[in-house]
């Protein structure tokens, strides 16, 4: 391979991975956050037709490979619906999404349980409404406690996005495949692709690493 | 729309078979890749305990490689890349005794084995300098105090988080069906293409996994409460 055939290369799957697996990635772990909130928060509740339902479906997808969720989204539902079929990367979205959620949820659950209970009896005890207790006391320090494990399983779910070529989304993997079947340069090909990830995960988890140093000293005092 | 579930589709020959078959094929890979996995983990993440600089910085780089790229680029590597360092005839008769298989257990194996040394390495943290202090003023030599006190205390205090990496395992392995083995995932889409009947064949696919899930978690639940560690436990020691 000459050096101009690699930096081409190069950017080939850079632009592929910019345009599929980051932008998948951002929007899954953007819709994922809210729908996670709200599991968790249903999680908690004191309703069991609440609670247990959603306890089903956080353990139902942690329990499911994603690869099974993306065969669910890309093949099977859009057959519910009447056979319309569905563009594969808003079934890959969807399916990231809600896999993404029910890991969130049960940070997010962590999260808010870290928070001592006399904290929210003494804010109520300050004649703060119980939802003011919840947004403006418990949730603020429970934000800065789950930030470190939401961005580890983020980058999880980066290198998962990964999975999406499976469902023939051309993305990363299947372009580094696509490349490598015109040119036969396997060995140059997946080298590029790993040393990509692992440069681009090992310096966002060592980030995250940093991050969660500085929460737990801050949390310390 | 009209589509009708018919669960006794499942039931049908070649289907029950393909099944059956993709459902052993799961557990095979899944059990070895755990074998290895937590026997190679263990092995690298004690080496963090060597006084030798460059010998406890390798399972430091073990699990950052290993942890930071793809499970699906590893097995892509593994497949293509890897024969190619073979001679050619060797290389045609490992493709031939089914490298996909192979390639499957060795990266499940070798990316479970980094998520294990992880764990160890802060298992080993979680043990505590004040213990090995004791032991040592107790007039025991460096290794026994290894043998006798680090090792059987990190064993038990690593179950939980472990856990957690067998069930990955399992849910690992539906990643195979990339090379082309036929495990569950495969097979129920297979079903899927054959007979149209999607429902039925996902959700066999995503119960097979959940029952596999649950009987890892029953299994090693047991085992955590064999082997807990009053006190140790309990110390901020969560699974992230």
């Amino acid at each position: 391979m000459t050096p101009l055939q690699f930096l081409d290369n190069l950017l080939s799957l850079i632009l592929a991975l910019l345009r599929y697996n980051v932008l998948l990635t951002a929007l899954a772990i953007l819709l994922a956050f809210p729908i996670a909130s709200l599991l968790a928060l249903g999680r908690l509740s004191r309703y069991r037709v609440i609670s247990y339902p959603i306890m089903a479906y956080i353990n139902l997808l942690r329990s499911s490979p994603l690869l099974m969720v993306m065969f669910w989204t890309y093949y099977t539902f859009p057959m519910l619906v009447g056979g319309a079929n569905l563009n594969v990367f808003y079934a890959a979205l969807f399916a990231l999404t809600a896999f993404e959620a029910a890991y969130f949820a049960e940070f997010i659950r962590a999260g808010i349980q870290s928070i001592h209970k006399d904290q929210r009896l003494a804010a109520l005890a300050t004649g703060l409404k119980p939802w003011q207790v919840s947004l403006h006391v418990i949730w603020p320090q429970a934000v800065h406690r789950m930030i470190p494990s939401l961005l580890t399983q983020s980058i999880i779910a980066f290198q998962d996005s990964t999975l999406a070529s499976i469902i023939g989304l051309r993305e990363v993997a299947q372009t580094t495949t696509i490349i490598n079947s015109v040119q036969v340069k396997p060995i140059w090909m997946y080298s590029i692709l790993a040393g990509l990830y692992l440069v681009l995960c090992l310096t966002l988890s060592r980030g995250v690493h940093r991050l969660e140093r500085r929460t737990a000293k801050l949390l310390a005092v | 729309m009209g589509y009708k579930v018919q669960w006794s589709v499942l039931w049908d020959q070649p289907y029950r078979d393909w099944i059956l078959e993709g459902l052993y094929l799961t557990i095979e890979i899944s059990l070895i890749a755990w074998l290895f996995g937590l026997t190679i983990g263990i092995l690298v993440g004690m080496l963090s305990e060597s006084p030798r600089k460059p010998l406890a910085a390798v399972s430091a780089c073990y699990v950052e490689v290993f942890r930071n790229i793809p499970l699906l680029v590893q097995l892509f590597f593994a497949y293509f890349v890897l024969p190619l360092l073979l001679p050619l005839h060797l290389r045609r008769h490992l493709y031939e005794i089914g490298w996909e298989w192979g390639s499957a257990v060795l990266t499940l194996s070798v990316y479970t084995s980094a998520k294990v040394t992880g764990h160890v390495r802060s298992g080993l943290n979680a043990v505590g300098s004040g213990l090995r202090q004791a032991a040592l003023a107790t007039g025991l030599t460096w290794w026994q105090m290894e043998r006798w006190i680090v090792v059987p205390l990190l064993l038990r205090v690593i179950v939980p988080s472990i856990t957690t990496e067998f069930l990955t395992v399992f849910k690992g392995s539906s990643l195979a069906m990339a090379v082309g083995v036929m495990e569950t995932t495969y097979m129920t889409q297979r079903i899927g293409f054959q007979s149209f009947r999607w429902i039925e064949a996902n959700t066999v696919g995503t119960v097979v996994y959940l029952l596999l899930a649950w009987a890892v978690a029953i299994l090693m639940g047991i085992v955590e409460r064999k082997v807990r560690v009053p006190g140790l436990l309990q110390r901020g020691y969560v699974v992230g």
